[in-house]
């Protein structure tokens, strides 16, 4: 990589050990930025710079502070505290469009363009006078096919809607746009995650040339072989703190995981409970959940807790609605065993969501608000309503009945009812207690929890943590997906890790170790190994 | 209530008791009933003849017709819908009910006819919004216009049929039910409503109507099927609609299509003013028959004004913004409390 013809200044930095005082000013640089969301600290004290010619890497699990910081750098969000300066110049980021001004430019995670316009219009989106003479017109058509052109290796039709292209295309897209606005700093938020292998190297070829022209890059990836191929450097967040910084060649992929995940995390606390032997109540069948992705099989015991795991969007999530039933794999079959009184029967492919039911699979979704519950109404309706036939007596629902069938469910979770009506008014974990009971009363067999301690406080966390291994150990399969490596590690039997839309890891008792875990989520199975 | 109670065996109780849920709904919307009382002395004191026997019969009767098919319009906005298919319907079981009648169709024929055309149509409306997700808005709009035209092309848009003489007898402001000094529409209009109520409350679809107009998504998770509800509340809302366009023809002597014209702002405003959100999810049928009172009051009071018509509009229109706004205050108030 280290060419004769590159200037010196930009070898200088390239190269970990010989950075030398008199390099130019950094290109940005953020000195103690804070920013808190409530009672939430997103960020403390954050403090980063990227050197002309620099490509930086942050790395960070769901929630460590990466996207608050991503952000700030590009005027979405105002910090409480702090300062950004560019070209050691101090300068107040009110709007995006500020920062663009600034020279600072982000791809952002999601797609953000408009679908039933052309290319040429998203690629200039926002982009200086929208009326535009002729001359202008062709200036602009060449530098897009150019740009696309060096970026993909390939021509693209200026005029179709971008809706029509594939989302990799669309990707690309973005990714150019960035380019033609001639940025100092240019932000990659997970700007890889839909390219194949051959255009994301096609993309950091452009990065190094860019770079070697003075322009600095933040880069942000969940996947550690490519920060390995592009940082020169690697600033490591954690809840919402720097906690690390290296340059390249002073760590490994290991020591950067372990920076990420804390190696501080002791699995000491870990639960030392009876290992499920019981018979198989889900059972996976060469399932594939996306197009093109590795198919895996596995099963879960009555009486185990098994946790789904991995970055956001590799699957996990996929998985628990095929588990319920809301949504189909693309490939193989999900099987139940036959519901209470028939567990003789042969186990049936679940493939709806009140199939599911019937069978004794329940689901407590992710998003409260959105699917769990109907915060305006009382709480016994928000526990009754999918098992109000039990209720009925000669055709008419009896409020007594639904009352004395909530205090007995109620008091298995935990929950005691207090003055509360509507359950909107409750906390986050009294709710999902409700919620909980409201599937007790179907006398669920497989019980899935999507992230159910989201938003939850401790104290409450570790009574559902209760309820949880209560219900494992009166038979039932709980199958939960989990966000937080703690929960894992603590409650767990089982920890299935997803990578890439497929099953990368599987974990089992003492294996699961924050470090096994985080590796696992970068698709890493060198450190992964170690766990077996 | 506890008389009552105590004489009932135990295994039946439920079916009489009064739960705290329902208590609350009956005493809930203090400001409603207020409101009904505060208009009536307005009305008294500034209109000569306003509080007389004859003017409240009248103006039940009136609020009667109104109140059934605002009755049948509350389940559609509970489920966080709205139904413009009424005046049609309500034209079009006027029309139905004074021409069948008057070909000489036995009367249980007549309202069996009337009540399955305001069903299937309804049962239309819920279907197609909620197979197809379309806004409720512009699917009722255009089934309303579907029936509208049916009728005027079978009518040539003109006065027609007569209503059968009990009809007349049934919907006259004069006439007695038995010991009650009102209409038998008048109590049959409350009847439904106790009916309605029940349905609401003790039932499992009803429910499941507040499930669905409070969180569609939740509701599916908890096995609500919102093709089924939806059918069901727009069935009921397109029957009840028809329902009321055929008693009117009691009142009016004959069919005509555009009879139902003014319900279709008076229908929504009933359930408004009664306090029944138009988000879904909360309210209650007799917040209605009570939104049904007060706006029929307030016309009178009006028209007693000698308002044009073109004034009584602009002045329901005023009051509808204030007393949403009104109630929605009375929520947050309510809650703090």
């Amino acid at each position: 990589m280290i060419n004769s013809e590159i200037p010196d200044a930009i070898l200088e930095t390239a190269d970990p050990g010989a950075l030398v005082p008199n390099t130019p000013p950094a290109i940005v640089e953020v000195r103690g930025l804070s920013k808190r969301f409530g009672a939430t600290r997103a960020l403390v004290d954050g403090s980063l710079s990227v050197a002309p010619g620099e490509v930086v890497a942050l790395l960070g699990e769901n929630g460590s502070g990466k996207s608050t910081l991503v952000k700030l750098l590009s005027g979405v969000l105002s910090p409480d505290d702090g300062q950004i300066l560019v070209q050691g110049a101090a300068v107040r980021l009110r709007s995006p469009r500020a920062a663009l001004a600034a020279g600072i430019v982000t791809v952002f995670q999601e797609i953000l363009a408009a679908r039933d316009r052309s290319v040429l219009d998203n690629l200039w989106l926002g982009h200086g006078s929208p009326v535009l003479s002729r001359s202008a017109v062709s200036d602009r058509r060449r530098l897009a096919s150019q740009a696309w052109l060096g970026l993909s290796g390939q021509d693209v039709d200026l005029d179709r809607p971008l809706g029509e292209l594939t989302l990799m295309e669309q990707q690309i897209c973005v990714v150019v746009r960035a380019l033609l606005r001639e940025p100092k700093l240019l932000v990659l938020d997970e700007s890889t995650s839909t390219l194949d292998v051959e255009l994301r190297d096609r993309m950091f070829d452009q990065v190094r040339r860019r770079a070697a022209d003075g322009m600095g890059c933040l880069f942000i990836s969940h996947r550690m072989d490519e920060v390995m191929a592009i940082a020169d450097r690697f600033v490591a967040l954690r809840t919402g703190q720097v906690v690390g910084v290296r340059r390249r060649g002073e760590a490994d992929a290991r020591e950067l995981i372990r920076l990420i995940s804390g190696r501080d995390v002791e699995s000491g606390a870990r639960r030392v409970g009876t290992l499920a032997h019981g018979s198989s109540a889900v059972r996976l069948e060469g399932v594939s959940l996306r197009p093109g992705t590795k198919p895996f099989s596995a099963t879960v015991s009555r009486g185990e807790i098994v946790g789904l795991a991995g970055l956001e969007g590799h699957g996990q999530d996929e998985l628990i609605r095929c588990l319920a039933g809301l949504q189909v794999p693309h490939a193989g079959q999900v099987y139940v065993a036959g519901p209470k009184g028939r567990a003789d029967e042969e186990p049936a492919a679940v493939t709806t969501y009140r199939g599911g039911v019937a069978r004794g699979v329940v689901y407590v979704p992710r998003d409260r608000k959105v699917e769990g519950m109907a915060d305006v109404l009382p709480i016994i309706d928000n526990y009754s309503m999918p098992t109000l036939q039990r209720d009925r007596f000669a055709g008419v629902l009896s409020p007594r009945r639904t009352k004395s069938r909530f205090q007995r469910d109620a008091r298995t979770v935990n929950f005691t009812p207090g003055r509360q009506d509507s359950i909107g008014r409750l906390s986050g974990g009294n709710q999902q207690k409700v919620i909980i009971a409201r599937w007790l009363a179907a006398e669920p067999r497989v019980i899935l929890l999507n992230d159910p301690t989201r938003g939850v406080d401790l104290k409450t966390k570790h009574e559902l943590y209760e309820v949880f291994r209560g219900l494992a150990d009166a038979g039932a399969a709980v199958v939960m997906l989990s966000s937080e490596v703690d929960e894992l590690v603590h409650l767990m039997d089982r920890v299935l890790v997803f990578h890439d839309g497929s099953l990368s890891a599987e974990l089992a008792g003492d294996a699961v170790t924050p470090e096994s875990l985080v590796s696992a989520y970068f698709g890493s199975p060198a450190v992964a190994a170690g766990g077996h | 209530m506890s008389a009552i109670t105590s004489i009932v065996p135990s295994r039946l109780r439920h079916l009489v008791e009064v739960s705290p849920r329902v208590r609350g709904t009956l005493t809930s919307g203090p400001i409603q009933i207020l409101t009904v009382i505060a208009v009536f002395l307005v009305g008294r004191a500034a209109v000569p003849g306003f509080a007389a026997p004859y003017s409240v019969k009248a103006m039940l009767v009136i609020a009667s017709f109104l109140g059934i098919a605002a009755l049948g319009q509350t389940f559609v906005v509970l489920i966080g819908g709205i139904d413009l298919s009424v005046p049609a319907l309500i034209g079009a079981g006027n029309v139905i009910g004074a021409r069948l009648s008057g070909e000489g169709m036995n009367s249980v024929e007549v309202i069996a006819v009337v009540l399955a055309t305001g069903l299937a149509v309804g049962a239309v409306n819920g279907f197609v919004t909620s197979r197809w997700h379309l806004p409720p808005l512009v699917v009722t709009l255009a089934t309303g216009s579907v029936v509208g035209g049916a009728v005027l092309i079978w009518t040539n848009a003109t006065l027609t049929g007569s209503a059968p003489g009990w009809l007349t007898r049934f919907t006259s402001a004069a006439s007695s039910t038995g010991p009650l000094p009102v209409a038998p529409v008048v109590v049959l209009w409350l009847a439904l409503a106790v009916l309605a109520q029940l349905f609401i409350l003790r039932s499992r679809p009803g429910r499941q109507i507040f499930m669905l107009g409070a969180n569609r998504q939740a509701a599916a998770l908890m096995l609500v099927s919102e093709r089924t509800i939806s059918a069901l509340c727009f069935g009921l809302s397109g029957a009840l609609a028809g329902l009321a366009g055929f008693l009117l023809a009691g009142f009016t002597g004959a069919g005509l299509f555009t009879v139902g014209d003014p319900y279709l702002f008076q229908s929504i405003a009933a359930v408004v003013i009664g306090g029944t959100s138009l988000l879904g999810g909360r309210g209650g049928v007799f917040r209605s028959v009570l939104g049904s009172l007060t706006l029929v009051e307030l016309t009178t009071l009006l028209v007693g004004q000698s308002l044009s018509s073109a004034a009584q509009q602009a002045v329901l229109g005023a009051v509808i913004v204030c007393v949403t706004a009104l109630y929605g205050r009375d929520r947050n108030v309510r809650d703090r409390i």
